[in-house]
This record gives C-alpha cells, structure tokens and sequence, in this order.
C-alpha cells in the first residue's frame, strides 16, 4: 500500500524535465550563456547564481520566454531566486527537504547547447560543507543542473566539480558536487513568499563554519550574540556552533533563519562548544 | 599538467579555441599555480586591451608601394632564383603586404616603435573582428562545468 501511495505520488510529481526549463542570460553584450533554471512553483523558478542577477535575463517555456520581474540572489548559497509575478510554469514543485544518501540514484536534468540533458548519476558521500558528491559524466551543460531523487523530487543543483583526495573511488578522483535542497529549501521559500519573512530578530550574527577535523563538526557558527536578545535568553552564546537541528545536520545559517520562521514547533538544536555538545530548543516565532 | 601544457591551453582559451575539457583542466592547474594565474591574467588583459584599439586604416599606396617593391626586388635577384610562376609569387606578395602595412604610419598617427606595435595589434583585432562577424566564433554557450567553491560570509538576523 504505501508502495502503492509512493508510485502515485511519483506520477504525480511530473517528468523532472518537465520542471527544468532554459534560462538564457547576455552575459556580455551579444554573448548568451545558458543554463536550467527550476520550476519551484508556478511563477517562481531556482537557478545557479552563475551570471549577475543584472545581466538580462529570460526563461523559455513551450508558451513562450519570458523575463523574471525580480530576483532574489543569495551569494552565499550561490542561488537566484527568478519570480515572473505569473504563472509561466505548467509543471513545478517544491525543493525537497531531504537529502539523498549514499547509493541514491539520482536523475541530473541541464541544458546543453541543442536542449536539454538528462543524465543518471549517484550519491557517493557528503562534503563537509554539507554538499553531496555525485559520479556522474561531466557533460557540457551540468553547470547548473537540477537533480532528482528516484521519485522525482527536487533535491538539489549541480554547483561545479570537486576533487576529493581520500573519496571512496580512490584518491584524486573529480566528481559532480551537488549542493542539496536540505540547506536552502526554506530560504528559497521565504524569497518566494516576502511576506513570511517579518520576523522579530534572534539576534545572531554567523556564518557557515566547515571543518574537516573529525573532532570537531561543521555548522553554524555564532560569531556574535546580542546581549537581551532571544538568543541570548535561550542560552545561546558567541563561539557557539549549531551542528544540528532536529537530528539533521546544519551548515548555513540560512538554514536556521528560515526554520525559525516557518517551522510551527519549537526547534531541538545541537550546539557544540569548545568540544562539549548541549541542547537548546529554539521556540517558534510567536508573531506569525 | 604542467606548466608548459597550461601556457599552451592559455592561448588557446584566450582565443576561445578550447574545449570544455581543456578549459576545466586549465582551471584547475590555474587554482594551484600562481605563475600560471599571473600569466593568464597578463594574457587576458593584452586581450581585452587589443579589442579597445582601432581598426586599422591601410594607406592609400599600399598597392602601388607594393608593385613598386616587387619590381626593384627583381631587378636585383638573380634570373636563376626569380620566381617561375605566378602561382609562386602570391606568398611573397603577401608578405611584402604584410610588411608594408606592418611599417607603414596609420593616418594621423605618430611614428616610432610605439606606433610600430600598435599597428600590429590592431591587425591582430581585425582578424579577430572578421572571425567573430563571420562567424567561426560561438556567441552562445553552456555555463562552463567550472571547480567547485563556497563563500561563507556573516549574516544577521
């Protein structure tokens, strides 16, 4: 039965080339570049900030191309959020919320010169900074690429290549590096809905910390905390670092900013500190 | 790759021959070869600087200065070493062409060494013009698959 439910949700979930579509952008004067761009909801897409949010840009559907009225750019995450202010997009979903693991098939959807690519590839291991290696062939077009699970779920673009020294297919070996949907799926949901994002401040200033010490984790690092600010009140402290929340591991302080405000229970974190490890729950925002 | 194969894939992704492969093996010898990346910015730079120049203009004598050349170089070589056929002479006229507008003034211009490189670079732009007006150079192309890097920078909240 519940095999049944994951195959209907599947079909339900659309072809993942019917979600990609071809975003041109004139990089320079006379000199297009083209790469895919996600349908993350009828009228919003999702596409590697690979070209200035400035440059002219515009996606093509079978209806027609069309320029985004606004973009969103994080260059941390290294994402443009495209919102077209219509619905231009027949087929869209959502970024998932989870990661894939190791062994994961996975179906690499880009835009090569002719059209669209599709590619299978698979998840090897996680970087440290919480992006996820795939081997899959390097194809003209991968840049940029989206990437689906085995039931057709958005998880995540393709952000470049990566050479791994100790990797399990041995030393010195490339491979495509995905950076998962788990870390920005809710900072892409704030850009798409403004007005989720009034929230009283926390009072934190952090950034993502990547550590390849196996004694210490990667995560959010606290670099400042304000004195009588909520996080402040809850115990958090500078030189804290939040490695986890609710079990998943964090690397990008988007990441809590966003579950923060769109997460209706309180948040159970994992803060690591000078080795010793503590729990803080961080409660919901009160105001929404 | 070494160096010597990085200084080769240089002129070719300066001239927009590369391959997508050469392209990325290139940025990775780049990531970790400061004399490379120094030699490639160089490179990139003499580039950009040699599309910002002029066209160049040739004189209004270069053909007769030509034909004028030809004749006194064959008054003075020997009958046994002078071309045979017309055929044969297209690469020496070319040359001499070459040399001319080479060495010759552009038109309000000033003379001197500086001038004398001028005019060759602007040479090189006009065959680079004519190859992208005809075409032989892509004006669109794929985000290059390019090494993977993440800044983290502070956010507030």
């Amino acid at each position: 039965m519940l095999h049944l439910v994951a195959v209907l949700l599947t079909l339900s979930r659309g072809l993942p080339s019917d979600m990609v579509f071809t975003l041109r952008a004139e990089v320079q004067p006379g000199s297009i570049e083209l790469s895919s761009a996600a349908a993350i909801s009828p009228d919003c897409a999702v596409a590697l900030a690979v070209f200035p949010a400035s440059c002219p840009i515009s996606v093509e559907t079978p209806e027609g191309i069309f320029q985004p009225e606004s973009i969103v750019c994080s260059p941390d995450l290294g994402l443009h959020i495209l919102f077209f202010g219509e619905r231009i997009f027949d087929a869209s979903q959502p970024p998932c919320e989870e990661a894939p693991g190791a062994g994961d098939k996975l179906t690499i959807v880009g835009q090569g010169l002719s059209g669209l690519l599709s590619i299978e590839g698979t998840a090897t291991m996680r970087y440290p900074d919480g992006a996820i290696l795939l081997t899959a062939p390097f194809l003209d077009g991968m840049m940029g690429a989206a990437v689906f699970d085995s039931e057709n779920r958005l998880v995540g673009l393709i952000t470049g290549i990566l050479e791994v020294q100790d990797g399990p297919l041995g030393a010195g070996e490339e491979y495509l590096v995905l950076y998962p949907s788990q870390i920005w799926y809710m900072w892409a949901q704030l850009a798409c809905d403004p007005g989720l994002g009034d929230a009283p401040p926390f009072g934190v200033t952090a950034m993502a910390s990547i550590s390849f010490d196996p004694d210490r984790p990667s995560g959010i690092q606290l670099v400042s905390v304000a004195e009588g600010s909520e996080a402040w009140r809850i115990g958090l402290r500078p030189g804290d670092l939040i490695s986890a929340i609710d079990g998943h591991p964090v690397f990008h302080p988007e990441t809590l900013r966003g579950l923060r405000i769109l997460s209706c229970d309180t948040l159970e974190t994992v803060v690591w500190s000078h080795g010793v490890e503590r729990l803080v729950a961080i409660p919901p925002v009160v105001t929404r | 790759m070494n160096c010597a194969r990085a200084r080769k894939l240089i002129s070719l992704v300066i001239d927009g021959a590369a391959g997508e492969h050469q392209k990325r093996l290139l940025d990775f010898h780049l990531m970790g070869c400061p004399s490379c990346r120094r030699a490639f910015r160089m490179s990139s730079d003499i580039a950009r600087l040699s599309h910002e120049l002029p066209d160049p203009t040739p004189p209004s004598d270069l053909e007769s200065a030509v034909r004028h050349m030809l004749a006194a170089e064959s008054a003075r070589t020997a009958p046994a070493k002078r071309l045979r056929t017309p055929l044969l002479a297209i690469p020496a006229v070319a040359a001499l062409m070459v040399l001319v507008m080479t060495l010759s003034p552009l038109p309000g211009g000033d003379s001197g060494r500086g001038q004398e490189l001028r005019t060759v670079a602007s040479a090189s732009v006009t065959s680079k013009v004519v190859a992208e007006r005809t075409g032989s150079k892509s004006r669109v192309r794929t985000t290059p698959l390019s090494a993977y890097s993440r800044q983290a920078s502070l956010i507030s909240f």
